[in-house]
C-alpha cells in the first residue's frame, strides 16, 4: 500500500432507489389507440410546442387524441378538475420545464 | 456515532484524487479537500450530529440529505469545522418546502442562492460583512457558501446539462456568502426582525433572480436614497407567484455611505418599509415594473458593505422564499 493513499468519500446521494413507491409506471410499448395528455407550463411558447410535439408523434403512431392542460402556474400542480381529466381520459400525459 | 454509509474510495495520491472526482463531477471545477471518514466524523462531532440526521428533502428529485452527506461536501469546500453548524442552518433553510430546491436550482434563468449570515457566529468564525464581502478572500464566506453550492450540485443532483438547466448561470453559484454588519448598524438586525433571540445566530438562505445596485452619491437624505433604490428595483420587478403566494421576499443591502443617512435622521427599518413598500408594489406602469410582496415585512433590509462606494444593493428573489434558521451549536 502507498504511504500517499487518500480513503475519502463519495459526496452524493447515490443512485435513485427504485424502490419508492411512487415508481415510475410502465411505458406503453405503442401509442396506437393513445389519447395524449399535454400539460403546458405557461411559460413562453410551450404551448405551442406541445402542439407541435403532438403533431410529430400523430406521424409516428395512430394517437387518437388529445387532452390539453395548461397549468395556472409554473410552480403549482394541475388544478384538480384538470388532474381529473388527466386521469381518466388520457393514456400517457407529457410536461416539461422551462419556457 | 453510528458508521458512515458513503462509499469509501482509495486513491494513490491528492493528484490522482482531484483528477477522479473531477472526472465523475463531483467538484465544482475547482480542487477540493479530500473527505476523509475522520475529517468528516469531526465535522459531524462539531456540529453534535449523527451521520443519518435528515436535513431535508427534495421530493421530486428523489433525493434525502443527511448530516453525513452535507459534512462531506463541508470538507471538500474547504470548510473548518466550525463552521459546520452553519452549512447544517444554510442547507434545511435551502430544503425548506418554500426554499424551492428544485424550481431555484433547475431554473434556465440560473438563479442563485445567497446566504446572509447573522448573530454572534460571525465573530466567532470570522464571516466577512464590511469591505468587499460580497467577493473572495475570506475564508468562512467562500467555503461555506461553497459548501451549500457543492451540496446543491452533488446531493441535489443540480448538475449543469442535467438537472440545472441553466441558460448562462451566474459566478454567484461558486459562492454567495456574507454577514449582516449588526455592530455598524442603526438597525434592529435581520434574524431578531424574524423572531430569533438577538443573542442566537442564524443562517437565512434567500434564492436570487437577479441583482442590481443603487449607486446614489448624490441625495443627502434618506428619501432621495430611497428613491434611487425604487427607481433601480422597479427596473426589473419582481413577479408574483400563484405558489408562493404573497409571501415573496426581496432583499435591499444597504452600505455604509448610505446607511449613515437614515442614521442621522433615526430611521428606522420598519419606517423605511413604510416609505418602500407602497412605492415598490405600485401598479406597472411610466415609474417601472411593479414587485409583487404582499406586506411591508417581505422586504429585508440587511446592513453590510464598506466605505466609498455610495450602493446599496436589491437582491430580486427567484421562486422561493427567504428562509431563516438557527445555527445550533452543541455545548456553545
Amino acid at each position: 500500500m502507498a504511504s500517499n493513499e487518500i480513503v475519502a468519500l463519495d459526496p452524493t446521494s447515490g443512485p435513485l432507489d427504485r424502490k419508492d413507491p411512487r415508481a415510475f409506471p410502465d411505458r406503453p410499448e405503442t401509442l396506437n389507440g393513445a389519447v395524449v395528455g399535454l400539460v403546458a407550463n405557461g411559460l413562453g411558447e410551450g404551448q405551442k410546442m406541445m402542439d407541435a410535439l403532438y403533431e410529430e408523434l400523430a406521424k409516428e403512431a395512430e394517437v387518437v387524441g388529445a387532452v390539453r392542460v395548461l397549468k395556472r402556474s409554473v410552480s403549482i400542480p394541475p388544478d384538480p378538475p384538470d388532474w381529473e381529466r388527466l386521469l381518466s381520459e388520457v393514456t400517457v400525459a407529457i410536461t416539461g420545464m422551462g419556457g | 456515532m453510528t458508521p458512515l454509509e458513503a462509499e469509501r474510495h482509495a486513491f494513490s495520491d491528492y493528484d490522482t484524487l482531484l483528477d477522479a472526482y473531477y472526472e465523475r463531477g463531483w467538484t465544482d471545477g475547482m480542487p477540493v479537500v479530500p473527505p476523509t471518514p475522520e475529517k468528516v466524523e469531526e465535522f459531524l462531532g462539531v456540529a453534535g450530529l449523527e451521520p443519518n440526521e435528515v436535513l431535508g428533502h427534495v421530493p421530486t428529485r428523489e433525493v434525502t440529505c443527511t448530516a453525513e452527506q452535507a459534512a462531506i461536501n463541508a470538507v471538500m469546500a474547504g470548510c473548518k469545522p466550525e463552521y459546520f453548524p452553519v452549512v447544517v442552518a444554510a442547507v434545511r433553510a435551502h430544503l425548506e418546502e418554500k426554499g424551492n430546491c428544485h424550481s431555484t436550482t433547475g431554473t434556465l434563468s440560473g438563479a442563485s442562492q445567497c446566504l446572509i449570515i447573522n448573530g454572534p457566529v460571525r465573530g466567532e468564525i470570522g464571516v466577512a460583512s464590511q469591505a468587499g464581502c460580497f467577493g473572495p478572500g475570506f475564508r468562512a464566506n467562500a467555503t461555506i457558501g461553497r459548501a451549500l453550492r457543492l451540496v446543491i450540485r452533488n446531493v441535489c443532483r443540480a448538475i449543469p446539462g442535467f438537472l440545472d438547466r441553466a441558460s448562462f448561470s451566474t459566478p454567484a453559484r461558486y459562492s454567495f456568502c456574507f454577514g449582516e454588519d449588526e455592530e455598524e448598524s442603526p438597525w434592529t438586525p435581520l434574524h431578531v426582525e424574524r423572531g430569533f433571540p438577538a443573542e442566537s445566530s442564524t443562517a437565512t438562505v434567500h434564492s436570487v433572480m437577479n441583482m442590481t445596485v443603487a449607486s446614489d452619491s448624490r441625495s443627502r437624505d434618506p428619501e432621495g436614497i430611497m428613491d434611487s433604490i425604487i427607481k433601480e428595483a422597479r427596473l426589473r420587478g419582481a413577479g408574483g407567484d400563484r405558489w408562493l403566494g404573497e409571501e415573496l421576499n426581496v432583499v435591499v443591502v444597504v452600505g455604509p455611505e448610505h446607511r449613515r443617512y437614515f442614521a442621522d435622521a433615526g430611521m428606522s427599518k420598519a419606517e423605511m418599509r413604510d416609505y418602500l413598500w407602497p412605492r415598490l408594489t405600485a401598479p406597472s406602469g411610466e415609474s417601472g415594473r411593479r414587485l409583487r410582496m404582499g406586506k411591508p415585512e417581505n422586504l429585508l433590509i440587511v446592513s453590510a458593505g464598506g466605505p466609498g462606494m455610495a450602493e446599496s444593493w436589491i437582491l430580486l428573489p427567484h421562486l422561493a422564499l427567504a428562509i431563516t434558521k438557527q445555527i445550533e451549536t452543541p455545548g456553545r
